[in-house]
């Protein structure tokens, strides 16, 4: 009888998931120190992943209460367009590639190139810095050209949009650097990469939603 | 597990019943509470009210008597006896989805027909328009004098004597007349209602005529309504707006059309 | 079997007073810390609204004890009107925000979800417990703003701008609307952490066999409630951070050119208070349901229980709480008829609103069903969800005068919708409370409440409310304004003073009444009747548990399977009135194919 249970959980097993304890999947603990062990009924997805999606979810409708208050305000009268600095091309340039190298550094975990993977991961960080650097430098100019937070709605909405992207990616650095830090003293291996996974989820979810922002501050 | 209910279940009973005769007896004595009537379209506002009160009074009374019935009726001993199986009923289910929506609709179709009078249909041509622009707290009127044009107004102008920023410079401004709180409008004929505001936003509420709207700052809001009663009624602010939203008090003043003439007159010989 | 392995962690795992009592990463634990707060902060509103109603039935009467209770707010015993404005401000967001929002999905979201679909903890504890602290933090920066010099916020709990925006238009404008946006985003987070824990519990650690279609009707409303949650509050998060930044930062998201206030010109340029207004009602009416589904959830599965019936059209109950919430998105412009906005988009808006009560109706009806030929317990829980079940038809119908567009430029900001949403929001979702803590309390403490108090605290509160808000009608339907600091400036205002007084008198009385129920839980903790296992011959898993009150863990050996669906009474083949959802009588020997 036993048996037969440990079989069915096997095949309904999420990868990367112990059965039915919730403390190996490379979080410190984050998803919970209570046992599932109930897959049969469950989302064939790890917890800690669809939370993750929710709060992606929940992100993306901070950013279009955002775009869609930018939309209504611009049909005022009092509208003012200004460029974006180039140097925030750059940076763009560096998250959207950012976003490759930590997907390839997830594909090389899981085909067992550790090695490969641990340098796509610092590749990763240093676009990273790059686009985070970008971003301060594209600020610094525009306030040097004299937009600032309250020079014009057009300029507050782009401060108040970008900073707010700000903070979500140093969310994302955060847990980048932490990542990183594991994947040095080789906690990672394609047994066990739910971190890392996690870690690029949202990581592309920052590098689309800025080339959906910098799009839209661009056209509209 | 044993619980004593005779006695909710009577209690439930005589609530209702008491409430509702005082309820009733309320309504008969003061109808349901509206204030005179005294324009056009308010006719059709109090007649959506009432109808929507008797449909919705009638459901009121049908679910709590069924409520307070079925918890007199069917109480339990307590002692596992059982009660009747009656899961699901498909029909019953597709009857009170269906009935409440129809009832619904019906009100909806009404409510907007009544709804595109007021809002979708164009003031005529020479409807008597006065602006209104809020302020903490009061209501500047303004009359836009004989060439039916209101002047351009300039916040940076705007000092105790000239309330509104008043541009004497424009020609339309000249005979512009601001009273304080004390709006004119003529009998039986469509007056428009145009609705600033100089700091926060305020709503016009004059509640003889069923008019509302918000008067909020940086843009313009209009009602347009026919007053049908003449005599002197209140206008008070329906949108908090500050320490005295509570007497922020104006007066609707409807008289015939030569009389209001005759006051605008003196107004502009006084301004 | 790892649950056992996991049950041993449980036990050796060492409690301190702080890892129990205070950052406990224990469902149960977090649910009753929420409990405890909200009712602390029910107390705050609640003596805020005492305060609001002496002031209307007696108004410019000098009552030196106000100074001595309220110092300088009311000088010379008489309430300022700055202050009644930040009384009335605080009232509401205290009461929607602390009390109804995290008092009944914070409370009842943490202590139900696991226990009632066989999980031994929330998917992630420690969020669940930061969720918690969050909420202490919102609440502590809300306090904090009631010891600013120029007051709390005072613009109401809708904070329209530009008043909200500008110190120089109301002093609660000033630090204490600053700190009231701070709090509120506070509370926001916490509120995302809540939901992310609810809706990933609930679809990720039901026990064996308990799929989505027998889940009891709480832990579906509460579900889709964190979902409304979820999609809702950043988009108040948003408005907060603009209004924020229109405050204190210069920027004209809301705020227009050439305002003029307190004798200057501000500096601010073409920004639009509707818009704000768009953005805060798409929030707030999902609000509205994140409050009331919990407690409509609560109310069936308690009058299913003690109706001994099963609970009438379970799938129906289901997809109209869907339904609702679905329509909760597209309604929010009926909060704005007369506000300026096309009245073309009005007509769209009134469709979408009034076709909410189809599916309300459909509860209703339900739950009427259920009662039909029913053996009923009058339990005081049992009571309060009758109480609900009629409180939310007396607000619910009212909502057809307010959804109907032409009737709302009458009734628009009178005591009309005062009475509407205290009835539909307000009071029937602090019944969900109440019948939720009297249902659920021998599970959270392992005792028994005192019957006979809580139904005496039921009829003073039920008649209380009644007497309260009923009458609020009539008032609204002259066309009383309501946030009015008195009814003295007008004549046909001032015909309801008598009318005033007797609400006030009515009001202090049910509140009064509360502490019948304050002894009846504080009491009960300690001295109450120790309670059995499954007292009410309830079906629901939380019932299973080894003790009446579970430990960390919930169950001691393995977590039951569930074999049927909620809310099993009276079954034609059951032996007994009720089947729990975990008796395997007639699947033997399926638990381990399952």
């Amino acid at each position: 009888m036993t048996t037969a249970v440990k079989e069915k959980d096997k095949k309904t097993r999420i990868p990367g998931m112990p059965p039915g304890h919730g403390n190996g999947d490379g979080l410190g603990g984050w998803g919970g120190g209570m046992p599932h062990g109930n897959s049969n009924y469950s989302l064939p997805i790890h917890p800690a992943k669809l939370g993750l999606w929710l709060f992606i979810a929940a992100s993306m409708m901070l950013f279009a209460a955002f775009t869609s208050a930018y939309i209504v305000r611009s049909g005022a009268g009092d509208w003012i367009r200004f460029g974006l600095p180039t140097v925030m091309w750059i940076g763009t340039g560096a998250l959207i590639l950012s976003s490759v190298t930590i997907q390839y550094a997830l594909r090389a975990v899981k085909t067992g190139k550790e090695d490969v993977f641990r340098k796509a991961l610092l590749l990763t960080g240093l676009l990273a810095a790059g686009f985070i650097a970008g971003q301060f430098t594209g600020w610094n100019s525009l306030r040097a050209s004299g937009v600032y937070l309250e020079t014009n709605a057009s300029s507050s909405f782009f401060y108040m949009i970008t900073v707010t992207h700000f903070v979500h990616l140093i969310g994302g650095a955060i847990a980048l650097i932490f990542v990183t830090i594991k994947a040095m003293r080789g906690r990672y291996n394609k047994n066990n990469f739910l971190g890392l996974e996690l870690c690029a989820t949202y990581w592309h979810f920052l590098d689309a939603l800025w080339v959906y922002l910098f799009v839209f501050l661009l056209v509209v | 597990m044993k619980t004593s209910g005779r006695l909710d279940g009577l209690l439930f009973v005589l609530f209702f019943i008491i409430g509702l005769i005082a309820c009733i007896w309320y309504l008969i004595r003061h109808d349901p509470g509206f204030l005179p009537l005294a324009s056009e379209h308010g006719g059709f506002i109090d007649n959506l009210f009432v109808v929507t009160l008797i449909i919705t009074g009638i459901v009121f009374i049908l679910t709590h008597v069924l409520l307070v019935f079925f918890t007199f009726r069917y109480k339990g001993n307590g002692n596992g006896e059982k009660a009747f199986w009656y899961p699901d009923n498909k029909k019953l289910e597709i009857i009170w989805t269906i009935v409440p929506a129809v009832i619904i609709v019906a009100l909806i179709v009404w409510g907007q027909v009544g709804w595109a009078k007021i809002f979708h249909t164009n003031p005529p041509d020479d409807a008597f328009v006065v602006e209104i622009v809020g302020e903490q707290f009061a209501w500047n009127i303004r009359y836009p004098g004989e060439d039916g044009e209101f002047g351009r107004t300039n916040p940076e102008l705007i000092t105790r004597t000239n309330p509104i920023g008043l541009d004497r410079t424009d020609p339309a401004a000249e005979d512009d007349i601001v009273v304080l709180n004390e709006l004119r409008v003529p009998l039986d004929h469509p007056v428009l209602l145009k609705l600033r505001s100089k700091d926060v936003i305020h709503s016009v509420f004059l509640p003889n005529f069923r008019v509302k709207m918000d008067a909020v700052p940086g843009m313009t809001t209009t009602f347009s309504f026919k007053p049908t009663v003449e005599g002197e009624f209140d206008l008070l602010c329906a949108e908090l707006c500050g320490l005295g939203h509570y007497r922020m008090r104006g007066y609707v003043v409807v008289q015939p059309m030569e009389e209001l003439e005759v006051w605008l007159s003196e107004q502009r010989e006084m301004n | 079997m790892a649950s056992e392995h996991a049950v041993g962690t449980v036990e050796h795992h060492k409690e301190t007073f702080i890892s129990k009592y205070v950052f406990s990463y224990d469902h149960k634990m977090i649910g009753k810390q929420y409990m405890i707060t909200a009712l602390v902060w029910a107390l705050i509103g609640m003596a805020l609204s005492w305060i609001m109603r002496i002031q209307l039935a007696y108004p410019a009467e000098q009552m030196p004890w106000l100074e001595t209770v309220l110092g300088r707010y009311a000088e010379g015993g008489i309430l300022a009107p700055e202050y009644y404005l930040a009384m009335m401000t605080m009232h509401g967001t205290i009461m929607v925000f602390f009390v109804l929002t995290a008092g009944l999905i914070g409370t009842f979201g943490n202590f139900l979800i696991p226990l009632q679909i066989g999980a031994r903890d929330m998917a992630f504890p420690f969020i669940n417990m930061l969720s918690y602290w969050t909420f202490f933090l919102a609440s502590v920066i809300m306090l904090l703003s009631f010891f600013v010099e120029s007051g709390p916020a005072a613009a109401g709990w809708t904070v329209y701008p530009p008043l909200s925006a500008i110190a120089a238009a109301i002093p609660g404008s000033g630090a204490g609307q600053t700190l009231w946006l701070l709090s509120i985003g506070v509370f926001i987070v916490s509120s995302l952490f809540g939901s992310l824990n609810y809706i990933v519990t609930v679809l990720n650690m039901r026990t064996k066999g308990m799929t989505m279609g027998r889940m009891p009707l709480t832990v579906w409303a509460i579900f889709i409630a964190a979902i409304l949650g979820l999609l809702a509050f950043p988009v108040l998060l948003s408005g907060a951070i603009m209004l924020l930044l229109d405050k204190n930062l210069a920027t004209s998201f809301f705020i227009p050119a050439g305002l003029y206030i307190g004798g200057e010109l501000l500096s601010y340029e073409g920004g639009s208070p509707i818009l704000w207004q768009h953005i805060f009602w798409f929030f707030g009416h999902p609000e509205v349901y994140i409050v009331a589904l919990p407690a409509l959830g609560i109310c069936s599965e308690v009058i299913a229980t003690y109706a001994r019936k099963p609970l009438f059209g379970y799938k129906a109950m289901v997809a109209s709480l869907l339904a609702i919430a679905f329509l909760s998105f597209i309604v929010w412009g009926h909060h704005m008829f007369v506000s300026g906005m096309n009245p073309f988009l009005g007509s769209v808006f009134v469709l979408t609103t009034i076709l909410i009560a189809v599916p309300s109706a459909v509860k209703v009806f339900n739950w009427l069903a259920t009662l039909w030929r029913g053996k009923l317990h009058f339990t005081p829980a049992m009571l309060f969800a009758i109480g609900l079940v009629s409180l939310f038809i007396t607000g619910g119908l009212t909502g057809i005068f307010l959804g109907n567009a032409p009737i709302d430029i009458q009734l628009h900001d009178t005591y009309f919708v005062v009475a509407h949403f205290h009835f539909v929001m307000g009071a029937a979702a602090l019944f969900g409370i109440f019948a939720g803590i009297y249902h659920w309390f021998p599970k959270m403490y392992g005792r028994m409440m005192n019957n006979t108090m809580g139904k005496l605290h039921f009829w003073l509160t039920f008649i209380g409310i009644y007497l309260i808000f009923f009458p609020m009608h009539f008032m609204g339907t002259t066309g009383v304004p309501r946030r009015y600091y008195a009814f003295t400036e007008f004549e046909y205002t001032m015909q309801y003073g008598g009318m005033n007084e007797f609400i006030t008198i009515a009001a202090l009385i049910t509140g009064a009444a509360q502490i019948i129920f304050l002894i009846n839980f504080f009491g009960s903790m300690y001295l109450g009747k120790k309670a059995e296992r499954n007292p009410w011959n309830a079906t629901s898993l939380e019932w299973t548990t080894d003790d009446p009150m579970p430990g960390h863990g919930n169950w001691k050996g393995e977590i039951p399977m569930v074999y049927r669906g909620p809310h099993q009474f009276s079954t034609p083949e059951g032996k007994e009135d009720y089947v729990m959802q975990s008796d395997n009588t007639g699947f033997e020997g399926l638990e381990r194919e399952n």
